[in-house]
């Protein structure tokens, strides 16, 4: 071939691996975040348990609050609440929820600090349940359209389990004045 | 092309460099295996035996069964027993660092032959604040300062439905390097 | 084009292609921008770029029993708003450290943010008002009660590496905005001066 033909059929090919790059979904590229986390997504049902890895989760409510009781008094915000019964599988011996998020559209939210002895943090043990519940703040425009809770062992999870709650918002009505049980044996 | 080389000669350097590199990656992929290969055998002591490893003289393993020592304001739950694995060592010297690491189930049969449906044995880790109310100083670690003879103690609170055959875990981390001792125990 | 062979004027094209777009897209142009004047703002105005929203309330210097000081010392409390408008929860104390600086104050940020409402601070959730208040243990007649506290207000910038993985983060805060707020004379000093 000619130089200049080898010359302008390697430009080319650059020029087109570009722009395959360019439209390719962030998540389909094979070093892309999402592909090297790969994540396994366990998908959670109302009133069913879901087996991941370390723990297992069944989610049992799905409320909305537009304020919360606690010990010294209302407080005031858009919530949604989820309740569950946590459980440890046992193949670690110590296992927490260290990774617990809201995904909406865009965005994600984690767990409301200001609502206390929810299950965020809660010790996991083989064997022995835990009930209770958790807690995201979303502004008040802004509660609408469907969200994912996701659990998992750590925010950043790699090759392992996240167990996912799609929620429609929409359906959600937030009520004054909700009680939020503080995190405990599930009896 | 390298005039003035003959080929023989360089057929022999390309062969003692490749034989070079052969070994020089064979010896480095078994000594990584090497400095693992405890990891396959972890060092595992009967029922009732005393062994002396690591630097130190252990056992005999012994659990008790603390339940009853609870503050009884902050119960477990239904059938839930906190055991205690008590482990007597005499260390040999100083700078031997050890601690308890996990109660775990011993594999059932069914498990260790793969049969499907066969339970997996859990672990626990210990307790931080297991709330017994005796004036027991419970430690769960040997720092390495003293020589004395000692009892490691760590409480671990366990289902109803735990295995009777059970071992306790320590890790033990000695200027050799890191190794996890395995006690067989039954409850 | 004689004697310097074809190859020579390819690789020149080539070059001066890559230069074209480069230029095209701005790599030449200044790393550093030009100094902007800083808005002047007032407590109560609020403040808004890419990473969020704030609004400085008010500010004070306290010696509140409920806050257990120090012998000797007292605190400056300073009430404000926050809203991030980034899709992803940021931790407070540290946005705000970056976004916020505070003249005679130390540098490496206040002692504690906590929530106005109580309870930690934790992160700034996207889109969601924050009140908090910033707090500085400072030693007894260090800082003029009723004089202004001077602050300023910096705009961050999103640095993105969308091709090699989500991550992100905001950098290179520049000063953009400042305001004085007033130190409201909480310290009880001025009754036991009159005694």
């Amino acid at each position: 071939m000619r130089t200049s033909a080898t010359w302008a059929a390697a430009i080319g090919f650059a020029v087109l691996a570009c722009v395959v790059t360019a439209v390719t979904p962030v998540s389909n590229l094979a070093y892309s975040t999402n592909a090297t986390r790969m994540p396994f997504d366990l998908p959670m049902t109302l009133g069913e348990t879901t087996t991941g890895r370390t723990f297992t989760a069944e989610p049992t409510a799905v409320r909305a609050a537009s304020s919360i009781e606690a010990e010294d008094g209302p407080v005031e915000g858009t919530f949604l609440i989820v309740d569950l019964v946590l459980d440890g599988t046992g193949v670690e011996p110590s296992t927490r929820l260290g990774g617990i998020k809201l995904e909406l559209g865009e965005r994600t939210y984690y767990p409301a600090s200001r609502i206390r002895r929810t299950l965020v943090d809660e010790s996991l043990r083989a064997g022995l349940p835990v009930a209770g519940s958790i807690v995201f703040e979303l502004p008040p425009d802004d509660f609408r359209g469907r969200a994912r809770v996701v659990l998992a062992n750590r925010l950043d999870i790699r090759f392992d389990d996240r167990l996912v709650l799609d929620v429609d918002l929409d359906s959600l009505e937030p009520r004054p004045s909700v009680v939020v049980e503080p995190a405990g044996w599930a009896e | 092309m390298s005039a003035g080389v003959p080929k023989v000669r360089q057929a022999f350097v390309l062969a003692g460099v490749t034989a070079a590199a052969i070994g020089v990656l064979a010896w480095t992929g078994w000594s990584e295996y090497e400095s693992h290969s405890s990891d396959a055998y972890p060092r595992t002591v009967e029922r009732g035996q005393t062994v002396h490893d690591l630097g130190a003289a252990w056992g005999p393993v012994e659990l008790n069964d603390v339940t009853g020592l609870r503050d009884p304001e902050d119960p477990l739950p239904k059938g839930a027993r906190a055991i205690e694995a008590v482990l007597p060592v005499d260390p040999d010297a100083t700078h031997m660092v050890c601690r308890i690491g996990a109660l775990a189930e011993t594999p059932s049969r069914d498990a260790v032959e793969h049969r499907p449906g066969a339970r997996q044995p859990r672990a626990w880790s210990v307790e931080f604040g297991a709330g017994l109310l005796d004036d027991v100083e419970r430690s769960d670690s040997c720092d390495g300062e003293s020589s004395d003879p000692a009892e490691l103690r760590g409480v671990f609170f366990v289902p109803r439905d735990v295995s009777d055959d059970l071992v306790v875990s320590v890790d033990v981390t000695t200027d050799a390097g890191f190794e996890t001792l395995r006690f067989l125990v039954s409850r | 084009m004689r004697g310097l062979g074809r190859g020579f004027w390819i690789a020149l094209g080539v070059l001066a292609a890559g230069v074209i777009l480069v230029a095209g897209l701005g790599g030449f142009a200044p790393a550093h921008r030009d100094p902007v004047p800083l808005a002047s703002l007032g407590p109560g105005d609020v403040h808004t770029n890419d990473e969020l929203s704030v609004r400085i309330l008010s500010a004070e210097i306290t010696v509140d029993p409920d806050l257990y000081l120090e012998e000797g010392e007292q605190a400056v409390l300073v009430q404000l708003e926050v809203t991030t408008h980034w899709r992803e929860p940021l931790e407070a104390s540290g946005t705000l450290g970056r976004s916020l600086e505070f003249a005679d104050l130390p540098e490496d940020g206040p002692d504690s943010v906590t929530r106005t409402d109580g309870g930690a601070a934790g992160f700034l959730q996207p889109e969601l008002r924050a009140p908090l208040t910033l707090r500085w243990d400072v030693p007894a007649g260090s800082i003029e009660p009723g004089s202004d506290l001077h602050v300023t207000i910096r705009d961050g910038r999103l640095r993105q590496l969308e091709i090699l993985g989500d991550d992100w983060t905001w950098v290179d805060h520049r000063p953009a905005a400042e305001l004085d707020v007033p130190l409201a004379d909480r310290t009880g000093l001025a009754e036991e001066e009159d005694e």
